[in-house]
């Protein structure tokens, strides 16, 4: 195996995924590598949510294959997700647990050993500022109490992929600053991470390289530049954006 | 670190299940003392309540000379394992189903390295829980009966605990079998194998009922032991060596009588083929769950198209509300109708006690004695009523906690939020009147029994569904529970059990006021109703009249304040 090779975290080959006779996500092929920020932009309904979904093993593709790590998705499920993170749009707490109770779960779920749990939960605390809360029932937590626990709890297991799915929604500006600090010293520190969103100006900021998916098609992929020039405009991510999706929008001109 | 398998075992999750079961009693203590006596209250009466009953029936059947040891009250205890088994197969399934498949803490599970089988084992538990909880508060009580009248040993009543833990391991691991197959094999057509599954079992019961039926018609049987032994030669299947619910009546009976031996081998087989088939619902789990769970997101999106069903016009006859509560009633009768989770149990109780009424007559031509008609006469409006207690608090009590998911819908409408409780209710009482006017109808006229009493019951029933429908709907205003989106849940909840209780009182009183008066007097005077019979019962039938007024404007009035006050 090459360096290159051994680099790539991410793997998805000819994905595609069909509901009843519509294909949400066709022929998707991708290589994230360590320490990228990919972000993964779409109109509504063109087959982001089904993409991640499909990464984090919650549906198998129809057709193509998904490695995470060198372990394939479905046949070799959970080593695949041991390496992974997801946080949701809707971030899911137990209600009846405290934020600390919520992070000791999730450590004995990944297996870690009770030391290395501990020493990690105090991290994760102070990294994310939960000390004031995290004995609190999370019932009791607003939006960005949740997404802090939420992401905290995926950090725990040091995970070598994490899949974001709009991270700012629901956030106040600080909170936006904290988040993009934050991928951003996840990035530096060889965490590959996929995120999808609609708040270009975060992308644009952020990301290594962009994919755009349009009716299930991945339309565009590569750097803001190499964006640019597939859509032969130049200028801000947001006109790129719209540009290239609609040329693929059905009847639009040549 | 990553990478590592993780095998932890079923312990993160019985840790998860006893702390947040800590914090949930935590809270309950918090929020008062009242709230956790009126739960206890409200398990307490339901408790008693049965176990009166049940040492009543056991009373009556000693007075007739039956031994309570013997072979037919062991076939009794028999059918009643195996009717429970049934139902146990019947709502672990639908549970676990939502549990399984419509539960953002399934999904949250797994996404996480954890085999597929332990999030099953997980959730099947939280389903057992809630689907066994009414075996334990009726069944319980009644064992607890049977052993106090049949003088049973200490031996009896240390084997009930082990037993109410290890019984409904089997039907609810059946249910959940059945779940996780109709999931994996047939996941567009799930609702239609669930419906022809209830239609197929609604068949075999019918075609069982006609055989017995047909055994006992006129003419058939000699005499009244030789009916006795029809019957019981009909249900004696429920006996079979190899049904678990055989073993628990078997090995309880065996500790009754103190026989120690026999009663441990009965039970052990009943806990370890209870213990194999959850093993195998597990295994089967560890195959089909997560292939089952993308096959359902596999429908298309344009499969449903929308027709004309006639059943839609019914709320358009329900008089007294106005277009918009009109048009709240139309959504909740649709979403009723195309889910045959919710009506399905109350097929197969209409038909099965359409059937009873219809064997009624057919079973005792003429010869029973007016006191048993008269008894069976009281009784069959009991049973409607507990059935439509039973329903409401099932159906109609978490319809305004589920609402609160879609608030910003219904609370932007130029709707007052008390119209969203009349819709309820007024949803709730055209079901309740098409079950219960003429199953009792049908009932009165199978017993011959006269037109006075026809039509006292016929009011009874019209204060039953008024009184129930309102409680229902109103104090599931009272007592909302916007947490939580399964609606089998909001029912076994707080606010659920406590107005299952109120409804029961109010059933006892409403019966006791309208119909008892009457049963009385003709069970002493032998048919014959005294003309100053009417100075009883007139205002008994007064009184019932105020106790339905009552129930219909206070809950709905404490609902509608509760609701104002709400924030969302």
């Amino acid at each position: 195996m090459t360096q290159l090779e051994s680099e790539i975290q991410v793997r998805m080959d000819g994905v595609s995924r069909k509901y009843g006779e519509h294909w949400a996500v066709r022929d998707l092929s991708l290589e994230l590598r360590k320490g990228e920020l990919f972000a993964f932009l779409g109109p509504n309904g063109a087959g982001k949510t089904t993409t991640i979904k499909m990464m984090c093993g919650l549906l198998r593709p129809t057709a193509g294959t998904i490695t995470i790590c060198g372990h394939d998705l479905v046949a070799d499920g959970l080593a695949a997700r041991a390496n992974l993170s997801y946080v949701p749009d809707l971030p899911f707490l137990y209600e009846h647990l405290t934020g600390l109770e919520f992070l000791q779960l999730v450590a004995q779920l990944h297996g870690l050993a009770q030391e290395k749990a501990m020493e990690r939960i105090s991290t994760v605390t102070r990294q994310f500022e939960l000390e004031k809360f995290r004995d609190q029932i999370t019932m009791r937590y607003s939006h960005g109490m949740r997404q802090r626990t939420v992401f905290a709890a995926a950090l725990l297991h040091q995970p070598k992929v994490l899949v974001v799915d709009e991270p700012t929604v629901g956030l106040d500006p600080r909170s936006v600053r904290q988040l993009k600090d934050l991928l951003r010293e996840l990035v530096a520190e060889g965490t590959t991470i996929f995120l999808s969103s609609h708040s270009l100006d975060v992308v644009q900021e952020l990301a290594d390289r962009i994919g755009i998916i349009s009716g299930g098609k991945l339309i565009g992929c590569g750097s803001i530049g190499e964006l640019s020039s597939q859509a032969s405009h130049d200028g801000p991510l947001e006109e790129v954006f719209l540009k290239l999706t609609s040329e693929d929008e059905p009847g639009a001109g040549p | 670190m990553t990478g590592s398998m993780p095998d932890s075992g079923l312990v993160p999750f019985l840790m998860l299940r006893l702390r947040q079961a800590r914090h949930q009693l935590a809270e309950l203590r918090g929020e008062g003392w009242i709230k956790v006596v009126s739960i206890a209250a409200s398990c307490g009466f339901v408790a008693i309540f049965a176990f009166a009953v049940a040492l009543a029936g056991f009373q009556f059947l000693g007075r007739q000379k039956l031994p309570l040891g013997g072979d037919i009250v062991g076939l009794l205890l028999d059918m009643f394992f195996f009717a429970l088994s049934g139902l146990l197969v019947f709502s672990g399934g639908l549970v676990l189903y939502g549990s399984l498949y419509d539960s953002q803490e399934s999904a949250f599970l797994l996404s996480k390295p954890v085999p597929d089988d332990r999030v099953y084992a997980h959730q099947f538990i939280g389903s057992l829980a809630v689907s066994s909880a009414a075996f334990l508060l009726l069944a319980l009580p009644l064992l607890l009966a049977y052993g106090l009248s049949v003088r049973a040993s200490p031996l009896y009543f240390i084997l009930l605990i082990p037993c109410f833990v290890f019984f409904p391991l089997a039907p609810a691991s059946v249910g959940g079998i059945i779940c996780l197959g109709l999931v994996r094999w047939i996941p567009n057509r799930r609702k239609e194998a669930l419906a022809a599954i209830i239609v197929i079992l609604v068949i075999i019961g019918l075609a069982w009922l006609g055989s017995g039926l047909y055994r006992l018609r006129p003419g058939a049987t000699s005499s009244d032991d030789e009916a006795l032994n029809e019957v019981l030669g009909h249900v004696q299947f429920a006996s079979a060596q190899l049904l678990p619910s055989h073993w628990m009546g078997r090995g309880l009976r065996h500790a009754a009588r103190g026989e120690l031996e026999p009663a441990l081998r009965h039970l052990a087989m009943m806990a370890s083929v209870g213990t194999a088939v959850f093993c195998l619902s597990a295994w089967i789990a560890r195959r089909w769950y997560r292939i089952g769970l993308d096959r359902l997101s596999q429908r298309g999106r344009a499969e449903f198209r929308q027709r004309f069903v006639w059943m839609d016009r019914l709320p358009g006859f329900v008089p007294g509300i106005g277009e918009a509560e009109r048009a709240l009633l139309l959504k909740d009768f649709r979403t009723f109708r195309r889910d045959p989770r919710q009506w399905g149990q109350m097929l197969v109780f209409l038909v099965l006690l359409g059937f009873y009424f219809s064997s009624l007559r057919r079973m005792f031509p003429g010869e029973i004695g007016w006191v048993f008609r008269n008894g069976i006469s009281l009784m069959n409006l009991m049973v409607i009523g507990m059935l439509l207690c039973a329903s409401c608090g099932r159906f109609i009590f978490p319809l305004i906690s589920l609402e609160g998911k879609r608030v910003w819908l219904l609370g932007l409408t130029p709707l007052p939020r008390s119209a969203w409780i009349r819709g309820k209710m007024a949803f709730s009482l055209m079901l309740c009147l098409l079950f219960s006017l003429p199953l009792l109808l049908y009932s009165d006229l199978s017993l011959r029994m006269p037109v006075e009493l026809i039509v006292l019951h016929q009011v009874a029933a019209i204060g039953l569904s008024m009184g129930l429908s309102s409680l229902a709907a109103g104090l599931g205003a009272v007592w909302p529970n916007f947490q939580e989106k399964d609606p089998s849940k909001i029912a076994v909840g707080y606010g659920g059990t406590l107005s299952l209780v109120i409804g029961l009182v109010f059933l006892l009183a409403l019966v006791g006021t309208v119909a008892l008066p009457w049963h009385v007097i003709t069970g002493f005077t032998d048919k014959q109703f005294p003309l100053w019979g009417w100075l009883v019962v007139l205002p008994g039938l007064a009184s019932g009249l105020v106790l339905s007024f009552l129930a219909v404007t206070v809950p709905i009035r404490l609902g509608n304040i509760n609701l104002d006050r709400q924030e969302f």
